[in-house]
């Protein structure tokens, strides 16, 4: 599986992505400046490959999906996909790229409508994806349903008979039943058990090397993120902080917020344990506080594909 | 690495395993036939039906079996299962069950016949009324909770106005006025979207951009509305209708439907403003399903419960309001009994003759009763909280 031999142009290309949200207050409901969840943000994805988007909670990772997929208005900034300009189509232009990009949900018990059968709920897609005929459909839905290792029998079930695992199953094939090209992966195994998540990540990469997907792999989960992503980005407060291939960034963390998140996890690697003193000094901005970074407004090329954002 | 064989060993569910299948209708009758008191109001509220609906059939048409209006003065206040005295009586007067059920009334009509004709109003002013009241407040719901964070400009304020000054035009025949109002209407639509409505904002000329300045958004519109229907009392408002209405059973379905919505509004619209933020819309906006499809497919069937809960108490209630009407003497005209007048008529009688106060003050009661135990089963039931999780 080499993946670096799918290189060229990137699928997707986010540049300077914003959003802000308006926070009402008073009786007069002024408009405040606001929550900053996305304050400008760049991603390049690459086909067949996964970029994953790491950081702690509320720091903006599901806005980016969301904006992607256009279930949010960014307020600024531009999305390429595909080389075409999605950011000022229209919904009626923007329709048949909607088959090309698909999202996965956190919550397998939201994700899926708790009045439809498994067959109804995949059947949405496949009737937008062209194929017409009742025998065809049901044929595609069992076809999907095999795919992501789910018996053709589950078919005519109701998601409240099945697992959280095997709700995420149904969610993944309902996704593939437009063929997309990429998927945003919402932290999609952040509500399942330890030994489902296994599964499901497995899946999704048997997923991406027979389909050749690209995926955006949202996660707070950095054992997962490095096992499953070829390039991760770390985002704090509605910013990337740092980019890079992700042997690059676990092997070499630059960034002190990439070290304070790499420290705070169960370490994979020994010497992460007791990185939190070294941090400063080896840092390329010198003795800065983690909010100093935050505000910096560059982003620094330490190592080629490398990203880090510095004061400077 | 992973390869495709995987997939097999990961198929955790083997079809032999698998629970019987269960679907969410056939989890509910479960679920009701643990509910005793839910049973019991269902099971009186289908005696009630049939029994209106034979009635119905029994007490129409020309020559009715059982006949609510024949009129046998001397047979007046007849307690119940009394036996009619056949010397006295035409062979046409004497009543087809040849036994009193119920008595009679103070006029020698059987009293049993009359409930029977005043179950099938009861039954229709229920369902009919709430029926129009369900219509009306899950489209007025669904509009504000799914809409609701749209804003209403002044142009379409302005065009809302004129289409309706054109419709009471047309109304009272003034059909110059009208067809100009419409055509003027549609031509100032067109020009406001083409010079002035369009997505950039730069366009607009500085003269017209107040036409396209929001005003309130569609919810604050429907829940001040609600809020100010709610603001009457709304027996009161209800009579004060009636009164001015030619009397007539169908004005009182509708005035009871109409006056009766703001309930099931407010349910709908809480129920869609949760549910439009779940998981399974997004992934219907997702894939680019349609609107109209989101909101009737995905949204409505998972939003209908606690309408269906408040459609049944709301029938119980409309019922009563009937016989509170009817008891007041602004309900169906005379001739026709209803529950509520055949009280009325009884209570000059009320120690010479208990049976007419009691026969349909109690049949009220239990009906009433057994809607609201089916109504209250059936909240329990549909809560999600208490349906087993597999």
């Amino acid at each position: 599986m080499e993946k670096s031999l799918t290189t060229g142009k990137p699928l997707l290309t986010v540049r300077n992505l914003k959003k802000h949200f308006a926070v009402r207050r008073g009786f007069f409901q002024r408009a405040d400046t606001g929550v900053r969840a996305v304050d400008g943000v760049d991603l390049d994805i690459l086909p067949h490959q996964t970029m994953g988007l790491v950081g702690e909670s509320g720091c903006g990772k599901s806005t980016v999906a969301r904006l992607i997929l256009r279930l949010l208005y960014p307020d600024a900034g531009r999305i390429c996909f595909d080389g075409q300009e999605i950011t000022d189509l229209n919904e009626r232009a923007f329709k048949p790229l909607r088959k090309k990009i698909q999202m996965i949900f956190q919550d397998p018990y939201s994700s899926l409508n708790p009045r439809m059968t498994v067959a109804q709920s995949i059947a949405e897609g496949v009737r937008i994806s062209g194929i017409t005929a009742k025998t065809d459909q049901r044929r595609r839905i069992e076809r999907l349903l095999d795919m992501v290792g789910m018996p053709s029998a589950s078919a005519d079930r109701y998601p409240h008979e099945f697992s959280g695992g095997q709700r995420q199953r149904v969610g993944i094939a309902r996704a593939l039943s437009v063929s997309p090209r990429l998927i945003l992966c919402d932290e999609p195994i952040s509500a399942l058990d330890v030994s489902i998540q296994a599964q499901i990540i497995n899946l999704l990469k048997d997923l991406q090397d027979e389909l050749g997907l690209s995926y955006l792999f949202i996660s707070h989960d950095l054992n997962v993120v490095s096992y499953i992503c070829d390039h991760v980005c770390v985002m704090y407060r509605g910013r990337i902080m740092e980019s890079a291939p992700a042997t690059a960034l676990f092997d070499n963390p630059r960034h002190p917020y990439t070290l304070k998140l790499l420290s705070a996890t169960a370490p994979l690697k020994e010497e992460f344990r007791t990185v939190s003193d070294v941090v400063a000094s080896e840092a390329p901005g010198g003795e800065l506080s983690e909010t100093a970074y935050a505000e910096g407004t560059t982003m620094v090329e330490v190592e080629a594909g490398h990203w880090v954002r510095t004061q400077r | 690495m992973e390869t495709r064989p995987n997939h097999a060993q990961e198929t955790i569910v083997d079809d032999a395993y698998m629970p019987p299948s269960l679907s969410p209708w056939r989890e509910t009758w479960r679920l009701l036939r643990q509910n005793s008191m839910a049973l019991i109001g269902l099971v009186i509220f289908m005696f009630f039906f049939g029994i209106a609906l034979t009635g119905m059939l029994l007490t129409s048409g020309d020559a009715p079996i059982l006949d609510p209006a024949q009129i046998r003065l001397q047979e007046k206040l007849r307690p119940p299962l009394a036996r009619p005295n056949l010397e006295t009586l035409q062979p046409a007067e004497v009543p087809e069950l040849g036994i009193y059920l119920l008595g009679t009334d103070d006029l020698g009509r059987d009293v049993f016949a009359r409930m029977l004709q005043g179950a099938w109003v009861s039954l229709t002013v229920g369902f009919v009324a709430v029926a129009i009241a369900v219509a009306i407040g899950i489209f007025l719901g669904g509009l504000s909770g799914y809409y609701g964070q749209e804003y209403i400009q002044v142009i379409q304020i302005v065009m809302v106005l004129i289409a309706g000054v054109a419709l009471w035009l047309a109304a009272t025949h003034a059909w110059p006025g009208a067809v100009f109002l419409a055509i003027g209407g549609a031509a100032g639509w067109l020009l406001y979207r083409r010079y002035a409505g369009g997505s950039k904002k730069s366009a607009t000329p500085d003269a017209l951009r107040w036409l396209s300045r929001p005003i309130m958004s569609v919810d604050t519109l429907i829940m001040r509305l609600v809020d100010i229907m709610l603001c009457f009392p709304s027996f009161f408002l209800i009579l004060t209708v009636v009164a001015l209405l030619p009397p007539s059973l169908y004005n009182i379905m509708v005035v009871i439907g109409l006056t009766s919505w703001m309930g099931t509004t407010r349910f709908v619209r809480a129920e869609f403003l949760s549910l439009r933020e779940q998981d399974f819309v997004a992934a219907a906006r997702a894939l680019g399903i349609s609107d109209m499809r989101i909101i009737f497919r995905h949204i409505m069937p998972n939003a209908v419960a606690p309408v269906l809960v408040s459609a049944t108490l709301g029938i119980a209630s409309a019922m009563l309001t009937e016989a509170g009407l009817s008891f007041l003497g602004f309900g169906v005209p005379p001739p026709h009994a209803t529950w509520g007048n055949i009280l009325s008529d009884g209570k000059d009688f009320i120690f010479d003759a208990p049976w007419l106060t009691f026969a349909p003050g109690i049949v009220i009661l239990v009906v009433v009763l057994a809607f609201n135990l089916f109504g209250e089963g059936l909240r329990d039931i549909l809560n999600p909280k208490l349906r087993k999780r597999t």
